[in-house]
């Protein structure tokens, strides 16, 4: 018998309950109109409401690793899987505090690891605005913003039905590019050293959200001592600027309905 | 007083004892005889002419993840497979060197090369497989910035030793592994293009729509 997944009820649970609360950036659905005739007719069905794009309130985050999948072992017995939990702990309120509804991959550390491409299909469920990969490291300094390294589609290209697994982050490339220089302008304003990079670091290239993978390393100023990735203040800081950075990206790409202007409408 | 047919049995004894060992050297001396003629006999590699050329190498480095590409002379045999070996061997043994901007664990890295032309369009370039050694894989330092810093610097490398190829795979110990050492995927083709990095700063103009 096919065991269902906790996270995957989570997930769902948080779809059901985002698409009475969030707003859909999809066209709502046409009504129908009411018969003239007193004949009968045959009731057709109304065509399923689309869903949409993404719900402007709803951030992904996966804390990368888990399970027997420990990641990189950092400085001081430290397990990369447990510094992106615990980060993912910290991020979690910060986005709260902005307004957003948080799905995380995992809340806690599983017997059994999720395969990219589990992760993928969580991501793809949701429809998040944004998907917030995490990692940390003990090489290089600071923070390193990742976007996938798929090449952005071609504005002529003709859109297709489906996507490929492979590529299913090409369409939304250039969003995610705005969100990783969103953050980046956020974490320099905290004055924390950014790297903006593109990888291919799984499962980024297979999601159809926004997408970054935010890495975490240790913070060797010139002069001082350097701070671990492990040191809560750091986490903080970093954890502070993203959540503000996503809350100005979703104002800039994903206004409220409020404030749209329709052509020709009333203001 | 000894009898005689002790006497008689002990030589006869020290006969045979002589006579045994006389056996065994003689047939250790023809085993090893026999071993050597068959490593004389085993094939040796036919020596490639190699001539130092100037090749580029793209260098990554830790502190801003840039790519920077820089001039080097190496002796390179010229068939195409082993040239991109060798190109890249001497790429990944700069990693090692004392104080080097991407620090990388010495060894080889490298088990292979091969060109295969590509099954689906033929016009469109050679694809190229890298099989690395698992050692190498093993001992990479593990980091999205890291592990994609030395992907950057292989294809960089391997396009200009041979810009005919269009895209590269890569193995490790011939078989498919998801990534270099748990972050940069492998289990994808890469472009075989110049991967030149230059630190990128974040801007409010790219923040809008």
């Amino acid at each position: 018998m096919k065991r269902i997944r906790p996270f995957t009820l989570k997930a769902a649970t948080t779809l059901i309950l985002s698409t009475t609360t969030c707003l859909s950036q999809a066209p709502a659905a046409q009504p129908t109109p009411a018969p003239t005739t007193t004949q009968p007719q045959l009731i057709t069905p109304a065509p399923p409401k689309p869903l949409p794009a993404f719900y402007r309130n709803l951030i992904l985050l996966d804390p990368a690793h888990g399970g027997p999948d420990t990641g990189a072992h950092l400085p001081d017995n430290a397990l990369e899987k447990d510094v992106t939990l615990a980060f993912a702990q910290r991020l979690r309120p910060a986005l709260a505090a902005q307004g957003f509804t948080v799905v995380a991959t995992r809340d806690s550390d599983p017997a059994t690891g999720l395969t990219p491409d589990q992760r993928a299909g969580t991501a793809n469920h949701t429809r998040p605005l944004a998907c917030i990969l995490i990692h940390a490291t003990a090489t290089g300094s600071g923070i390193h913003l990742a976007s996938s390294s798929l090449t952005p589609l071609d504005d002529t290209a003709t859109p297709s039905r489906a996507l490929a697994w492979d590529s299913a982050q090409a369409p939304t490339l250039p969003m995610s590019l705005r969100l990783a220089n969103e953050i980046g302008l956020a974490l320099i304003d905290a004055h924390l050293p950014v790297i903006l990079m593109r990888a291919s670091v799984p499962p980024i290239d297979n999601v159809i959200c926004p997408a970054i993978a935010i890495e975490v390393a240790p913070l060797s100023p010139s002069s001082g001592n350097t701070t671990a990735v492990t040191d809560a203040a750091y986490q903080q800081r970093i954890a502070d600027a993203v959540a503000n950075a996503v809350a100005s990206f979703r104002t800039h790409n994903a206004p409220p309905p409020a404030t749209r202007t329709t052509p020709g409408a009333p203001q | 007083m000894i009898p005689r047919y002790q006497r008689i049995l002990f030589w006869s004894l020290i006969s045979g004892i002589l006579l045994l060992s006389a056996f065994l050297i003689h047939g250790c001396q023809q085993a090893h005889k026999r071993l050597t003629a068959l490593n004389e006999a085993t094939p040796i590699a036919a020596p490639t002419p190699a001539s130092t050329e100037e090749v580029t190498l793209y260098l990554a480095s830790d502190a801003d993840a840039t790519v920077t590409p820089t001039r080097s002379q190496v002796a390179l045999p010229q068939e195409p497979s082993l040239r991109a070996r060798a190109v890249l061997e001497h790429l990944l043994a700069q990693y090692a060197l004392p104080g080097s901007a991407h620090p990388l664990q010495s060894g080889p890295a490298v088990d292979d090369v091969f060109l295969l032309r590509n099954p689906a369009n033929s016009s469109a370039g050679q694809i190229a497989v890298i099989n690395l050694r698992g050692s190498f894989v093993d001992n990479h330092p593990s980091g999205v910035e890291a592990e994609q810093l030395t992907l950057n610097s292989i294809i960089g490398t391997l396009h200009s030793a041979l810009p005919e190829v269009a895209e590269v795979r890569f193995l490790v110990d011939g078989q498919p592994h998801d990534t270099l050492a748990g972050h940069a995927s492998l289990s994808r083709s890469y472009p075989l293009i110049d991967t030149t990095t230059r630190p990128t700063a974040p801007s409010e103009a790219a923040t809008q729509p």
